[in-house]
């Protein structure tokens, strides 16, 4: 069996070949930014702390970006690894391309292949054989009701164009997210994740979560609607940056109407001046280029106590609006690698400052409740507690939140913890997904609960 | 497909109880016209197949790109040696039983295929349809999306399965966005979905609604704001399919209910003895898994295991017959289920998915539910979704809504959103629309699984009336 490193090397060296061979038949006027996607990864489903599927995935895909006649048209198609095969699936893309270019309108806005920079980076172990972890997974959890999914393997990321420039990344690495559930359905939520498998910290993250189960077979608290003191942790204040993702940075968002930051932006609201959030490739939990193979900088100040320093915007943006700049953003203008800056609440001051309110550990489904003024709503989810006097008295059963960003980052921001948490990307739609981010915990007054 | 399907399952020399493989190749187009300009259109086309084996009572799974008999070959030990290691801490005892032998084919019945002309003409339609959006300096934004996918699966077993299914679905996306003062509005078609050929872009359709959203949005945003009062409420199918899809598809599925996707998705609060007992919704709910509605997004003669897909009632004059549970699921809940094992491609195993899921039409024209109203609003398109992981309390808000006074339609109305319990608000249900009022909807993304999965769902439904719901409008 071939190590991930022996693979990861044949299959760069193919994708050179076929991106050569690729760009050698292009004509004068046309131009072609090739990007790849590629992975191999053991998916193993858990539930009551045993395999309900396991699944072996071998995929990769290349997406071309052709330009011709004042046309763009992109295509994608699933490589083999044959390179005879893949070459010519390739041609018949190209081709089908060129011809389309002739019959369809002009694109607006197109931003020609140029080459800026090339790069290429691989963070990869020696490992051969990903399967022989799950005989360890099971070890500590017997007699614990665990639910979740063990992910394990390497992902590509790489483009060239046919004017030189040409990136290249790739990382290896597991996660096991998972909850574990008490008698009477209460939960709390976990991730191990990491490069190399360590039995002992597997066993201390377990443990960890055990404690916290125990506190929520405490008698559950009935809590009426209404507004509370709330302390948000890291995984919870995640879920609403995840939302804010979702058109908030956005420069075309903006222009268009639909961002739910509108007013931050025109500097009509702001945040509370405890808060800074940058996009920090720093922390290397992407690449800092794009698919197009621009490079984006390593830190980029996009809240600064407060307000609004710079949207998130790609070239093509930056050509149609001519106020606004490229910050070599990827195709949906959001946040690959952000950073939400920590503040002065410790860990140990967290139940006491909160005195008496709800500790909310996670956030569930949010989605906008009026998008433009950035209202969103939302359920608590996992190990939510009660708080009397700084003591927990027992967990909740789930609320609905409907609040304002402007109240929950802004006005009613009480304070920010000294340490923030690494949120990996766990995302697996079509492929596996990379990234992340580093968020602290927040506590918010007059957090409003709604049903 | 250019495989040669049975020889290369022969091929395998198979050591397994029993072996599948699934072979898929899509070709989706993607279109996106703004502001009567063409974005950089996008086609995706995607292959590979899955190799399945069943080894002393478990199903593992390897996926690959490379169909080649070498390349099965390779997946087939992968899937084998996962196997091995899996089988000390499995869950679940299956057999053969949950792969039962299908033969034959489905094809989405379709009278045009989407060639070149006809995408040069589409374009136009779309550049069209953004043309008609622009009533008004106010409008920021006018965008016109499709989405156009043909799919073509091939299943072999060892147990004789042996059948195709091509499918042909569509999305059309049109939405305005207009702003006046602070106030920023979106009108859009809600997104049509379907199965068909090229037809589905009907160009008389796409210049209707563009026009119809383009003067709706003005109407928007010249509309006062939702009040905040607990009313009765009509809920267009544009709405109500989703309604369906979040509080009754999701709550429904088995393997919801044994807990596989606690972690993720959520669980529900519909346990397995409620089937045959719970009172889900009021006398008039009737709910079917409905396979057989040739346009629906989700029809089909077979799920990703091979059960044969019939018309069943999930909830009949209220009560909890049936859930969303494949055969695995079946085998595991001892309750009755559908076909509705489905994956979204190759490279995912298949698992309870809701498929299409219809209210069916009751006795009551629109007219008539409006006239019985005193007090009360009628929602229509969906904007916003939201609901807790048990599926109990849920949070919808819609981009259109009309106020009802003493049994008349009185004004527009902006920012409309509505709350509540899942099984009150369907116990509340005091009109079904008739055939008349009934619409297929549907989604081309509904998430779920560990690993993640989208897939394409129908839901059809008419027109219904609910009493006594919390409604209220946007931020103040
Ligand atoms: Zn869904």
């Amino acid at each position: 069996m071939s190590s991930s490193k022996e693979v990861i090397r044949a299959r760069k060296k193919l994708f050179n070949t076929l991106c050569e061979r690729a760009f050698s038949h292009l004509s004068g006027e046309e131009s072609m930014t090739v990007s790849l996607v590629s992975e191999k990864t053991l998916y193993a489903r858990l539930n009551h702390s045993k395999i309900r599927q396991s699944t072996n995935v071998d995929q990769s895909e290349v997406e071309i970006q052709f330009v011709s006649n004042s046309r763009e048209l992109k295509k994608s198609m699933t490589l083999t690894w044959d390179e005879g095969e893949d070459f010519k699936r390739l041609q018949l893309l190209i081709e089908s391309a060129r011809k389309e270019a002739e019959i369809l309108p002009e694109t607006p806005f197109i931003v020609d292949p140029e080459n800026n920079a090339s790069s290429d980076q691989d963070i990869l172990l020696e490992r051969s054989n990903n399967e022989e972890v799950i005989d360890q997974i099971f070890k500590p959890i017997q007699g614990i009701d665990l639910a979740g999914l063990y992910t394990d393997g390497w992902v590509i990321r790489a483009n060239q164009n046919n004017k030189g420039q040409k990136h290249w990344f790739s990382t290896e690495s597991f996660y096991l997210d998972y909850s574990i559930y008490s008698e009477k359905q209460k939960a709390v939520k976990s991730c191990y994740a990491g490069t190399t498998w360590n039995q002992k910290d597997w066993e201390a993250n377990v443990n960890d979560s055990n404690h916290q189960l125990s506190q929520m077979r405490l008698p559950v608290q009935d809590v009426k609607r209404g507004e509370y003191r709330t302390y948000l942790a890291p995984a919870a204040v995640a879920e609403i940056l995840d939302t804010l993702n979702w058109g908030g940075w956005s420069g075309s968002a903006y222009k268009q109407g639909w961002s739910p930051l509108k007013d931050l932006i025109e500097g009509k609201r702001k945040f509370s001046d405890k808060v800074t959030i940058t996009e920090d490739f720093t922390q290397g939990f992407s690449p800092k280029f794009n698919h197009q193979g621009e490079v984006a900088v390593d830190t980029l100040t996009v809240v600064e106590k407060g307000e609004l320093k710079n949207l998130i915007v790609n070239s093509k943006t930056a050509k149609e609006y001519g106020d606004l700049k490229s910050t070599a953003a990827g195709g949906s203008e959001g946040l690959r690698s952000l950073k939400f800056h920590t503040g002065g609440l410790a860990k140990a001051d967290i139940l006491s400052s909160l005195g008496t309110g709800l500790y909310v550990s996670n956030l569930h489904y949010l989605n906008y409740s009026d998008r433009p003024k950035g209202r969103m709503t939302g359920m608590t989810r996992f190990a939510c507690f009660w708080v009397e006097n700084g003591e927990i008295k027992g967990p909740i059963k789930d609320l609905r939140f409907d609040e304002t960003i402007y109240n929950v980052f802004g006005d009613n921001l009480l304070e920010i913890t000294d340490f923030s948490e690494v949120q990996p990307e766990t995302m697996s739609y079509g492929c596996r997904h990379i990234g992340g981010a580093r968020v602290p915990g927040l506590l918010v007054d007059k957090f409003a609960y709604t049903l | 497909m250019k495989v040669n399907a049975r020889k290369s399952l022969e091929s395998l020399n198979s050591k397994a109880d029993w072996t599948g493989i699934r072979f898929v190749e899509e070709d989706s187009r993607t279109l996106f016209v703004r502001d009567e300009r063409l974005e950089p259109s996008h086609q995706e086309i995607n292959s590979g197949a899955m190799v399945e084996v069943l080894v002393d009572g478990q199903f593992s799974y390897a996926a690959t790109p490379d169909t080649s008999e070498l390349g099965l070959k390779r997946a087939y030990q992968k899937a084998m040696g996962l196997a091995e290691i899996a089988k000390s801490w499995k869950l679940t005892n299956f057999t053969e039983e949950q792969r039962p032998k299908a033969t034959g084919s489905y094809s989405t019945p379709k009278a045009n295929d989407l060639d070149t002309a006809g995408i040069e003409q589409l374009v136009q339609n779309l550049v069209d349809a953004t043309k008609a959006m622009k009533t008004s300096d106010e409008v920021m934004s006018r965008h016109a999306y499709i989405m156009h996918s043909q799919t073509k699966m091939r299943y072999v077993s060892s147990s004789g399965s042996d059948f195709e299914q091509n499918f042909t679905q569509n999305l059309s996306n049109l939405s305005v966005t207009a702003q006046r003062g602070g106030d920023v509005q979106t009108r859009s078609n809600g997104m049509d979905v379907g199965q068909a050929g090229a037809e589905f872009f009907n160009r008389e359709k796409l210049l209707k609604q563009g026009t119809q959203i383009g003067e709706q949005v003005l109407e928007l945003l010249s509309a006062e704001n939702c009040p905040s009062e607990t009313m009765d409420v009509i809920l267009a199918p544009s709405q109500l399919y989703l309604q369906i899809h979040e509080s009754i598809g999701h709550p429904l599925e088995i393997d919801r209910i044994l807990g596989d996707e606690r972690n993720y998705a959520g669980w529900s609060f519909v346990n397995l003895e409620d089937f045959g007992k719970l009172q889900y919704g009021s006398s008039l709910l009737n709910v079917t898994f409905d396979p057989t509605l040739p346009f629906e997004m989700a029809s089909y003669m077979y799920d990703d295991t091979g059960a044969r897909a019939d018309k069943q009632y999930i909830i009949k004059d209220g009560q909890l017959l049936r859930g969303l549970g494949s055969l695995e699921s079946q085998s595991r809940a001892k309750i009755d289920g559908v076909a509705c094992a489905r994956a979204t491609s190759w490279n995912r195993p298949p698992l309870d998915r809701m498929a299409n899921l219809n209210i069916e039409p009751g006795t009551s024209s629109l007219k008539e539910m409006i006239s019985s109203v005193e007090r009360g609003i009628l929602m229509d398109t969906n904007k916003s979704w939201s609901i807790d992981d048990y599926r109990n309390k849920f949070q919808f808000g819609c981009e259109y809504a009309q106020l009802i006074e003493n049994g008349e339609i009185t004004k527009t109305v902006k920012n409309p959103n509505y709350r509540g319990m899942c099984t009150p608000f369907w116990n509340s249900l005091k009109g079904v629309g008739n055939n008349e009022t009934f619409e297929v909807w549907g989604s081309y993304f509904c998430g779920k699984a560990e690993p993640n999965q989208t897939i394409r769902v129908g839901h059809a439904t008419p027109y219904c009336l609910f009493s006594d719901v919390e409604v209220f409008g946007g931020a103040k």
